[in-house]
Parts: C-alpha cells; sequence; structure tokens
C-alpha cells in the first residue's frame, strides 16, 4: 500500500482531537515529529492529579534533553482545586517559558474576613493559584498581564502595598475599574499611578463617583496610547472642573468616549456648580474622536447637574454647526426618560439630518416635538414620494420613540429604502405598519443588504387601526436575503406569519404576547419544508416557516414550538 | 462550454468548465493554455479515482468558498460526504493523493477529517497498521515518549 506525503499526515493530524494525538506520539519517528507541537500547543489541565503528573513528566523531559515544555503556548486549569506553592510555581514558568496565555487568578490581598474577594484576572476566571507573597509573583508576572479588571478598593490597597509600580504592566491594554462601593472611589491619584505601571494602556473604564483629589498639574504627562474611555457610571454631583480637565490634558489622542449617567438624588442638584470646563468643551477638545456614546436615560429632570456639566446646547452646536469640526462616524445619544421635559426640547434632537447622513452608526432613543423630521421620514407615507433625505453610510440605526408616538406607525420598508447600506436595524417601543402597505411607491426596492433586525415591545397598527394587526414579515424577508438575526422581543400583533421557505437564519428570537395583553402567543416552527403549500393560517395562525435556524429561541412561547415538516397530505407529523 | 481530461490509464473524461476548475490545478492550466480541445493530461489520476473526484465536484459545485479557518478546522463531515467517504482504505488514500495533486481544498480537507475520524480511540499499533507505517522507534525510545506524555493518558 502506497504512503501518504508527510503534508498530509500534518493535515490528518491537525484534524484529529487533541487527547487522541498521544497514541500518534509513537507511531514512528516521522509521526512522533509531527504530532509533538500539535500536542504540546495547547494544554487543558483538569484536575490536580493531572497538573502533578504534568509537572513530573516536563521535569522529567528537560532531564532527557527534549525540552517538550518549550511547545507549551496556552495553558488552561479548569479546576479550583489545583494549588500551588511559590517554588511549583517558579518551576512551571520556567519550564514552559513560551506560554502566550495562560488562565491564572492571583489574589493579591485576603483580609480574614474574606471580604476582600478581588482578584487579577487574566483571560477567564480561575484557580486559586499563590495565595503567598504576591509581590515576588506581581514582579515575575506582570509583564504578562494584558487585561486588567478589579475593583477600585483593591487597586487602592494594591497601590498602599506597592504592588503597583512603574511599568510593571508594561504589556497590558486593557483596565477595568469595576463598581465600588461608595468608601472608596477612582480619584486622579490612583488614575496617574495606574498610568504609570500600565504605560501601553489603550482601553481604559472607570467610574466618576467622587471627588477627583488633589494632583499636581505641572507634573502630568499625556498618555496617548489610550484611545477608549468608558465612563460606564458618572455622578454628576461628584463631578468638577479638573476631571474635565485631567481627561482633556491627560487623553489627547481619544478616539472613542463612552459616558453613562447615573441618577442624582434631586435635593443636591442645586448646590452642584456648573463647572468652568464642561463635558461639551472637552468632547470638542478631542480632534481625533470617531465614537460617542451618551446615556443619559436614568436623568430624571432636566435642570440636573447632567445638564449642566454637559451642555448640551454646546455640544448639539459643535455636532451639527458646518463646517464639521469632528470627524465622528458613531454617535449614539439616551436622553433622559421623563416625558414631561419641555424646557429642553432643542436637545432632543442632538444631531441633525446631515450629521447622520454622515455616519455610520447611529442610536437614539426618545423624540420629541422638534425631532418630527425622523419620524417623518419612517412613518407610513400617504400619498408622498420616496424619502428625500437619504442616510448612505448608516450601518447601524437604532431607534426608540418611547411609545410617545403612538399614533405615528414606523414603515420598516420606507426606512430601509433611505438607509441603503444599513446592515443592523433595532426598533423599540414603536408601532409599525403590520404588512408594508401600501407599497405602490416602493416598488424600487427589491433588494436591502440588512442582516440584523431587533423589534422590542413593538405594537403592529395599520393606518385608522387601534392595533394590534396581523404583522406579515415575508416581503421584508424576500428583499432582505442577507437577514440572518432576527429577534422579536414581546411584541403586539394579531398574527404573526413569515413564510419564506428557502431562507436561512442562523438566529431567530421571537416572543410575542397575546391579545389578552397577558400571556405568550403560541407559535408554529416549520423548517426544511419540501412543499410549496401556502402554510396554513387558520389551523396555526402564527407561523414561521424558513429552510433552517441554527439557534432558535422561543422564549416564553417555547412550549408550543413545532419543529415539523409541513407534509403533502397537509397533516402535521 | 466543456473541458476534456484525460487520466492516467487514458479514460476520456469530458465535464462543466466549472466542475473541472473546482481543481486549482486545472484552473490554473486552463487559464495558460486558453480554449483548446485537447485534453488536459493527469498522469497521476486513475480513471476511477478521477470519476469519484468529478463526482464529489458536481455535488459541490454550489459550495461558497470558505477561507474561514474556523469553518475548515470544523471536524464534522456532512452527511453526503460521509457516504461519498465510504470506500475501501486505499481508494479514500488514493482520493486524497488526487485531491492534493488537483489542488482541491475542501475535498483534500473531507479526506483528511475522515483518516483523522478513523485514527481516534485506535492503539499506535493499529494506527500503524492502517497507514503501513514501520515503528522506526528503538523501544528505549517508545519508552521514553510513553514517560514523558504520561499525564496525558486515560482521559
Amino acid at each position: 500500500m502506497l504512503k501518504l506525503p508527510n503534508e498530509i499526515v500534518q493535515l490528518i493530524l491537525s484534524y484529529t482531537p487533541r487527547e487522541k494525538l498521544v497514541a500518534c506520539l509513537v507511531v514512528n519517528r516521522l509521526w512522533h515529529s509531527i504530532a509533538l507541537p500539535l500536542f504540546y500547543h495547547w494544554i487543558d489541565l483538569d484536575t490536580p492529579k493531572r497538573y502533578e503528573v504534568f509537572l513530573r513528566c516536563l521535569l522529567y523531559s528537560k532531564v532527557n534533553k527534549s525540552f517538550v515544555g518549550n511547545l507549551v503556548e496556552h495553558l488552561r486549569f479548569h479546576s479550583p482545586d489545583i494549588r500551588f506553592t511559590h517554588e511549583e510555581f517558579a518551576q512551571l514558568v520556567e519550564l514552559t517559558p513560551n506560554v502566550l496565555t495562560c488562565n491564572y487568578t492571583v489574589p493579591v490581598y485576603k483580609k480574614h474576613n474574606q471580604r476582600f474577594t478581588n482578584r487579577w484576572k487574566k483571560l477567564t476566571r480561575l484557580p486559586k493559584w499563590h495565595e503567598d507573597d504576591p509581590e515576588r509573583l506581581m514582579s515575575s508576572l506582570g509583564h504578562q498581564f494584558t487585561h486588567i479588571a478589579a475593583k477600585s478598593i483593591f487597586l487602592h490597597v494594591a497601590c498602599s502595598f506597592a504592588l503597583i509600580k512603574a511599568d510593571r504592566f508594561c504589556n497590558l491594554t486593557t483596565l477595568e475599574i469595576q463598581k465600588d462601593s461608595c468608601t472608596s472611589h477612582t480619584g486622579l491619584s490612583l488614575l496617574e499611578t495606574l498610568h504609570r505601571a500600565c504605560p501601553n494602556m489603550t482601553t481604559l473604564s472607570f467610574h466618576i463617583t467622587g471627588q477627583p483629589g488633589y494632583l499636581d498639574w505641572d507634573a502630568l504627562l499625556p498618555a496617548p496610547s489610550l484611545t477608549s474611555l468608558i465612563i460606564p457610571n458618572l455622578n454628576a454631583a461628584a463631578y468638577s472642573s479638573d476631571w474635565s480637565k485631567y481627561i482633556q490634558l491627560k487623553y489627547p489622542h481619544l478616539m472613542h468616549f463612552s459616558i453613562n449617567f447615573s441618577a442624582v438624588n434631586i435635593h443636591t442638584v442645586a448646590t452642584i456648580p456648573i463647572p468652568a470646563i464642561t463635558l461639551s468643551s472637552v468632547i470638542a477638545s478631542m480632534t481625533r474622536l470617531v465614537s460617542l456614546h451618551l446615556d443619559l436615560e436614568l436623568i430624571s429632570n432636566t435642570s440636573a447637574a447632567a445638564f449642566k456639566i454637559l451642555d448640551p446646547v454646546s455640544l448639539q452646536r459643535w455636532l451639527n454647526d458646518e463646517p464639521r469640526q469632528h470627524s465622528l462616524s458613531s454617535f449614539s445619544w439616551h436622553c433622559p426618560g421623563n416625558r414631561h421635559f419641555t424646557n429642553f426640547d432643542s436637545t432632543y434632537t442632538m444631531a441633525g439630518p446631515t450629521t447622520i447622513g454622515q455616519l455610520r452608526s447611529f442610536r437614539q432613543s426618545a423624540f420629541h416635538g422638534s425631532d418630527e423630521w425622523l419620524l417623518d421620514l419612517m412613518y407610513v407615507p400617504l400619498q408622498e414620494p420616496g424619502p428625500v433625505i437619504t442616510f448612505s453610510r448608516l450601518v447601524t440605526f437604532y431607534i426608540d420613540p418611547g411609545m410617545r408616538n403612538g399614533n405615528r406607525r414606523i414603515n420598516v420598508l420606507k426606512l430601509l429604502q433611505s438607509a441603503p447600506a444599513l446592515l443592523n436595524l433595532t426598533l423599540r417601543n414603536c408601532s409599525i405598519d403590520g404588512d408594508q402597505d401600501p407599497l405602490e411607491n416602493l416598488d424600487t426596492l427589491h433588494y436591502h443588504p440588512l442582516q440584523t433586525l431587533h423589534l422590542c415591545r413593538i405594537i403592529v397598527c395599520k393606518a385608522h387601526s387601534d392595533g394590534p394587526d396581523p404583522l406579515d414579515m415575508t416581503r421584508l424577508v424576500n428583499i432582505c436575503p442577507h437577514l440572518d438575526q432576527l429577534m422579536l422581543h414581546e411584541c403586539r400583533c394579531q398574527t404573526f406569519l413569515l413564510d419564506s421557505p428557502q431562507h436561512t437564519f442562523s438566529r431567530v428570537s421571537v416572543s410575542i404576547i397575546h391579545l389578552d395583553g397577558t400571556s405568550y402567543t403560541k407559535l408554529t416552527l416549520v423548517l426544511d419544508d419540501d412543499t410549496n403549500a401556502p402554510v396554513s393560517n387558520s389551523l396555526f395562525p402564527n407561523v414561521i416557516r424558513c429552510k433552517s435556524v441554527d439557534h432558535f429561541d422561543g422564549g416564553k412561547c417555547m412550549d408550543t414550538i413545532f419543529h415539523r415538516r409541513w407534509s403533502p397530505d397537509k397533516k402535521w407529523y | 462550454m466543456s473541458v476534456r481530461l484525460l487520466s492516467s490509464d487514458s479514460e476520456d473524461f469530458t465535464v462543466a468548465k466549472e466542475v473541472a476548475e473546482r481543481s486549482m490545478l486545472i484552473k490554473n492550466m486552463l487559464e495558460d493554455v486558453g480554449d483548446n480541445d485537447n485534453p488536459i493530461p493527469l498522469p497521476n489520476v486513475t480513471a476511477k479515482i478521477l470519476r469519484k473526484v468529478i463526482e464529489w465536484c458536481e455535488h459541490h459545485l454550489g459550495d461558497p468558498v470558505t477561507n474561514d479557518e474556523n469553518e475548515r478546522r470544523n471536524t464534522e463531515i456532512d452527511e453526503w460526504d460521509q457516504k461519498f467517504m465510504e470506500v475501501d482504505q486505499e481508494t479514500l488514500f488514493d482520493i486524497i493523493l488526487a485531491a492534493n495533486y488537483l489542488d482541491i481544498k475542501p475535498l483534500l480537507d473531507v479526506g483528511c477529517k475522515t483518516v483523522a475520524n478513523m485514527i481516534k480511540g485506535k492503539t499506535a499499533e493499529e494506527i500503524r497498521k492502517i497507514f503501513n507505517i514501520v515503528n522506526d522507534l528503538t523501544p528505549e525510545e517508545e519508552a521514553q515518549i510513553r514517560k514523558e506524555n504520561e499525564w496525558a493518558e486515560d482521559r
């Protein structure tokens, strides 16, 4: 019998699961040389026993000068029972000098009452490695960390133990300082220490929940490597000009900036002064900014401090005034959810039509008065011709009118027509026109590249109807052959139909609220149906028929989902 | 538009151009020689194997070309291919060699995955038998390798 050439043996072994390669190692010399690197490339250790034997094998291999440990690039510990002493750990590090990733957790500080259980993390959640001697450990391992997520209290403690030293985390790119109890917040001096330790950081996330604290401004050096700044929680009551000044001076090369404002106790609002440097002027000074995310949904009052420190009117001018002072491609604006705002009408429409036309991604929630042009664009046309505004660059579109415009129905097809490059569309809390009629003026739309459609808490409602009316998505799906993910959550419609027997989805997730408003509607899923007979609407009023769905989630309708074929004799089986 | 292919045992096959072009080797040849009625000689492929290869190419004509490494690495074999690969081992190896020679990556992958499935759960001795391999490791070397990898036994 003929022999297979080496490169084919190599290919075959690359398709063999790692744990089955052991036998291949002793087939002959050639197979050994091919299988060995494949086998040691990635090591999974599931029990303390296996770890123990593994270490012994590495030592044995070292004595025999075969050095298999040199081949190990990825190490995974799958049991929290695997523990080491410092000597054992040092040995492992020495025997596997080429490890690129390893999932370990190193508790740096542990109080007896178990209050501080924060750990350094790399990659995934890990077993308890090394409870002794964190300082030695950190100095030998610091350069291996690429991502750290830790609470600020923990970082404070680590600083006070002098564990965080300059350039210690020279390969770290992402630092996430997590939310903490109010006792300890992130201040400027902590940030400065961390910046010195992580000189190559590109992404930083921290909460602003307290005063910035003292800083020697003359000694402040910018962090030019930082391009993404995320503030998941900004408490306006704790904000002051020093925060603005710091962000402005420290991060001159910021490209992505995201802020979520937290709710503030209304009684403290009056005492908050308007900072000399507002967030708007900070944002306007970021010349490289491409993505800006502002979320004020938790703010309950427009006289709130958040508006004082943000200065939305200036922001709006910066965003829309010609000539453009910015090169934003992604903008997301989530206004406060309070419907009784009247004094800030103008700020609801942060981005004007021309600005949105230049964006790749646009998200907005809540609409008010002067936003009507945006809703006009989308809602059911009466006799008008096609849209006058086209968002030619838009790829991601997120709209949440907050149910305030209940008398307006968004026509999804018309919306698609005005955004021809759109790939991801999300509509929340609005009414849509169920069967996409009238379509006479839309006959130019035969194809749209849309890939993801997410409808959440929508009501299907035709003209002159109180709804809910039937929803037929067949035409929409036929126009969008690449529609791959369809999510309908808590939608209200009389009946639901999607009949596209040749369409394949990677993900479909549906929950439809029953007409009684309290329970969920039963839904029938017909897959890989080989007949062309129309699906019966009387027997099964809510039907999805398509070729295949990789992941289907029927949510609360799940119990009543059928995966069946529609047989020629019109019977379910 | 069709193409003529000549197997090593001089059997003449006429196949649609797009079927033949699943083979990168033939595709490149066609680009080099242009329109030409002469059959393309394939001295490394017998008629029996060529027939199988053409059958596979015809079935997979509409397949999208995937460059996604993850998808290629997926070790699952679809039903039709599994049936297709239910042949004696010599034929299987011949198909793999032909796919390699003709440069039909997806077929080569399917062939190698099939062989990889054959290896699963076999001992070294059984693998040697399948692949007709002579063990050139000394007993000492073999013992050393076994000892070195002891930790991975009994999974």
